[in-house]
């Protein structure tokens, strides 16, 4: 059954279609809840959040990006959660191992075919990029994610934010330039073609 | 001398990486960029950065997140197991106490018509057993009507013997409508009776013998007193039983069918439930 007729299915409220539509794309969604919000369990909760409102209203879905209207109410549901957490702060939790440590490099960051000290420079290099996004206002975080992880083009990403296109296209470049500074401090961490200092 | 590279700038080489430019803009860079060194390094160094984003390693989903009826909202219906199991339940139950109290309320019943055997023993009944027959007493209704309770049959059985022994003068028999049509046995032998021998006779030898203890003929005047006695309390007795009885009967077998169906009904869902 191709995407249409699992969307006109769920739409007459069958479950087991919507589901197929959950396993299609739970990746996307998981991932785009991760990179706004940071911590897995956060993203864990935000994840079923958007798909149960996904559920509860996709009679109110008209046709086009399926993944992008998907894309749009999960990532409504972190700014919602990260307003929840200004008014509650708490302390982010990080994956930690049997030793009650952080763990630096989670298992699914995890290449079976990469030399142990490889991962470990690719581990800490990943680090470096994701804690500078996490130094992003959630709405530049947001547009990194759609445009440069989910591959999202300007209109569909504009389209999930619910902005202007030029609001895509400001907020893309200012938090490229961003984390551009950011990733300044770990150039030693960086490989030599990605090396980021002026070449002049 | 380095020029500030302005957010206008930033924006268009952002967006001359996601090939996001018309065809126009990318041209005017293009431009641009054959001239300016400093562009140059600023469109180098988003494109790297751009490219790390880019390389961060996809993230899988940890678990599925398919959605159960209940966190979809759906409303399952109720199971009728658990209601069927308890109409059941509740059915047997009350059958359980109706039976009781049935066979309990039956067996008051029929003890209860003793005092009424022992009013008849006295030398009243002669006159009851007459008075009873009339078409307008409630017993006068037929045979079958007889059979239908144990306490009906016995007031008639002692009233119909004694009604040979009545020392009651004809015309007093007449009067007071003894040999009414519906009531067969004691009717006849009564008419047989007085048809064949003298009642005062008869009634004057008994008392002789003194046999019946107070054979005597009743003036009328008193039996004025005592039919109102006996015909009351048979009357007030017979029909109450009767539909007492059919009620409990009724009741007793509707319980048992609603019993009955739901029992099945509960193992029929139950089956349906676990397979």
């Amino acid at each position: 059954m191709d995407e249409a007729a699992l969307i006109a299915s769920a739409k007459q409220g069958d479950l087991n279609s919507f589901n197929r539509l959950v396993l299609a794309y739970q990746d996307n969604v998981y991932h785009q809840a991760l990179r706004v919000l940071g911590d897995s369990q956060a993203a864990d909760d935000a994840t079923q959040e958007a798909f149960i409102s996904a559920f509860r209203k996709i009679r109110s879905y008209r046709g086009g990006s399926f993944r992008a209207w998907l894309l749009r109410i999960v990532t409504n549901a972190c700014y919602d959660e990260l307003r929840r957490r200004k008014r509650r702060p708490t302390t982010p939790l990080e994956p930690l191992d049997d030793a009650g440590e952080e763990i630096d490099s989670p298992r699914w960051m995890e290449d079976p075919s990469e030399k142990p000290e490889a991962f470990t420079e690719r581990a800490e290099l990943n680090r470096a990029i994701l804690d500078c996004m996490d130094k992003l206002v959630p709405e530049f975080r947001a547009v990194v994610s759609l445009v440069d992880i989910q591959g999202l083009d300007y209109a569909e990403a504009a389209e999930v934010i619910e902005k202007p296109l030029g609001t895509v296209k400001s907020r893309l470049a200012r938090a490229r330039s961003r984390l551009r500074d950011c990733l300044q401090g770990y150039r030693e961490l960086l490989p030599s073609a990605f090396r980021l200092e002026s070449e002049v | 001398m380095t020029k500030k590279i302005t957010n206008r700038d930033l924006e268009t080489l952002s967006a001359y990486l996601d090939e996001q430019l018309t065809s126009r803009e990318r041209a005017q860079l293009e431009r641009r960029l054959q001239k300016d060194q400093e562009l140059q390094n600023e469109i180098e160094q988003l494109r790297r950065t751009r490219q790390l984003i880019r390389n961060l390693p996809k993230v899988r989903a940890p678990r599925n997140f398919t959605l159960s009826p209940e966190m979809a909202g759906i409303r399952k219906v109720p199971r009728p197991y658990p209601i069927y199991r308890l109409a059941s339940a509740l059915a047997t139950i009350l059958l359980a106490l109706v039976l009781i109290s049935d066979f309990l309320g039956g067996q008051q019943f029929t003890q209860a018509p003793q005092p009424e055997k022992a009013l008849l023993g006295t030398p009243a009944p002669s006159i009851a057993a007459v008075q009873e027959i009339p078409p307008e007493s409630p017993m006068g209704g037929g045979a079958a009507e007889q059979q239908t309770s144990e306490s009906t049959e016995e007031v008639m059985s002692l009233a119909a013997p004694s009604t040979t022994e009545t020392p009651m003068p004809t015309g007093e028999a007449v009067r007071m409508g003894a040999p009414g049509k519906t009531s067969q046995a004691p009717a006849a032998a009564l008419a047989e009776k007085q048809a064949s021998e003298p009642a005062p006779e008869t009634t004057g030898e008994a008392a002789a013998d003194g046999v019946i203890e107070g054979s005597t003929p009743i003036p009328p005047g008193e039996m004025t007193v005592e039919p109102e006695l006996l015909p009351t309390a048979i009357s007030e007795a017979t029909p109450t039983s009767f539909t007492r009885g059919l009620s409990y009967r009724i009741l007793e077998v509707v319980l048992a069918l609603i019993a009955l169906i739901t029992g099945f009904a509960a193992i029929i869902t139950r089956r349906g439930t676990s397979a």
